[in-house]
């Protein structure tokens, strides 16, 4: 695929990018109230699972009305999965987009069940052609049923597939070019990679297609025995500014935003964390 | 192209980690199953605090042990329901459960097993 979506945020230097989002927050009923008092918020991302098209709170709905873009973000719909995908997910996903005019809709590079059995969490799906396959299928339909552009997104991994055939960057390209998906790019994922798996952020920056990528999430997480936990309920660490930071240097970023999902700190205390990822990208 | 074979062999590998995960299986052949333990555990923790922000005054009412509670109830019925909703009916009615065999335990010593 070679022109850029519809849809998107237009880019007034005419490059392939979609821009414009700006500065971002994943909105949860727990800091409604807080998220219009945020400084320098410009859009939202809402987890569509949560949301009904049809009964928008109206916290929600007021931000919407005051032309904050409201982007449908899906944990559920299992891309990487091998059963064919739940009718009922998608069309949430395409009523969200509907209800909101939403420039894109995102999901995750996962699969979350099998066998009738809800895993409960994003899980990876091996690294094989095979699976490469499944998504690409998926992913096609997907797109056809939803109005608007899709991004699929990096997932923070626990473990890994010995199968692994291509390195996450190959695969996500791979998948780009196959099926011209845009990258929903989670920055504290690459650095859940580089600590639960040695892969390196920097270059996996350097092999993506950047000019594909539709958002950026930034979340924290914390160390414990080794292992990164993406817990969206600690505060952002440097190192995972340090990728922003990076990927700034070698993109114009379209649009980025903080996911806190839990331990949910003061107004200020989420202010300044908002405040110090626009520092990073501006 | 893929193959149905391939499509198949994806399959058994997925739902051998989702049972691993879920309902007490073996981990995937070939995948570290300390790792399959450690995402086990992550999802737990997960459930806990959805569970927690659902029902807030549940969790409350079990104050510290509202973890090891959880910890005890995941044990006992590993695989997650649907839904945070179901999930926290389910382990409210789990910790009534636990308190009445407790109960029972300290009152009538004789008729416990």
């Amino acid at each position: 695929m070679t022109g850029r979506p519809d849809g998107l945020p237009r880019d007034p230097d005419g490059t392939n990018a979609p821009r414009g989002l700006g500065m971002g927050i994943g909105w949860r009923p727990e800091i409604d109230l807080t998220v219009p008092r945020l400084p320098g918020i410009e859009w939202v991302e809402v987890v569509a699972e949560n949301v009904a098209p049809d009964a928008v709170p109206a916290s929600l709905a007021a931000l919407h009305q005051r032309g904050l873009p409201v982007i449908p973000h899906g944990v559920s719909l299992s891309l990487g999965g091998t059963e064919p995908l739940d009718g009922k997910r998608l069309a949430r996903l395409a009523g969200l987009a509907e209800r909101f005019g939403s420039p894109l809709v995102s999901e995750h590079v996962a699969f979350c069940r099998a066998g009738g059995m809800e895993a409960g969490h994003l899980l990876p799906v091996p690294r094989t052609r095979a699976a490469l396959g499944v998504l690409t299928e998926n992913i096609r339909a997907a797109q056809a049923a939803l109005p608007v552009p899709l991004a699929v997104e990096n997932i923070a991994a626990l473990i890994s597939w010995p199968e692994d055939e291509l390195t996450e960057a190959q695969f996500l390209t791979e998948l780009v070019e196959r099926t011209g998906v845009l990258l929903l790019l989670d920055v504290a994922n690459l650095h859940t990679a580089q600590v639960n798996f040695g892969l390196d952020p920097i270059a996996a920056l350097d092999a993506l297609p950047l000019d594909r990528v539709g958002y950026v999430h930034v979340a924290g997480g914390i160390l414990r025995d080794g292992i990164w936990h993406d817990t969206h309920a600690h505060p952002v660490s440097q190192q995972i500014l340090g990728i922003l930071a990076a990927l700034a240097e070698r993109t114009p970023l379209p649009g980025v935003m903080l996911e806190r999902d839990d331990a949910y700190p003061s107004d200020a205390e989420l202010a300044a964390e908002i405040a110090a990822i626009r520092e990073v990208i501006r | 192209m893929k193959s149905a074979r391939t499509d198949d062999e994806l399959a058994v590998r997925q739902l051998s980690l989702v049972t691993a995960l879920v309902a007490g299986g073996a981990p995937p052949a070939g995948v570290d199953p300390e790792r399959v333990r450690i995402q086990t555990q992550a999802l737990i923790r997960k459930r806990s605090r959805s569970v927690a922000r659902h029902r807030p005054e549940l969790a409350a009412s079990l104050g510290a042990d509202f973890g090891p509670a959880f910890q005890r109830y995941a044990a006992a019925e590993p695989t997650p329901p649907a839904n945070t909703s179901s999930d926290a009916k389910r382990f409210a009615r789990y910790t009534r459960k636990s308190r009445r065999s407790l109960l029972t335990r300290l009152f009538l010593p004789s008729s416990s097993t």
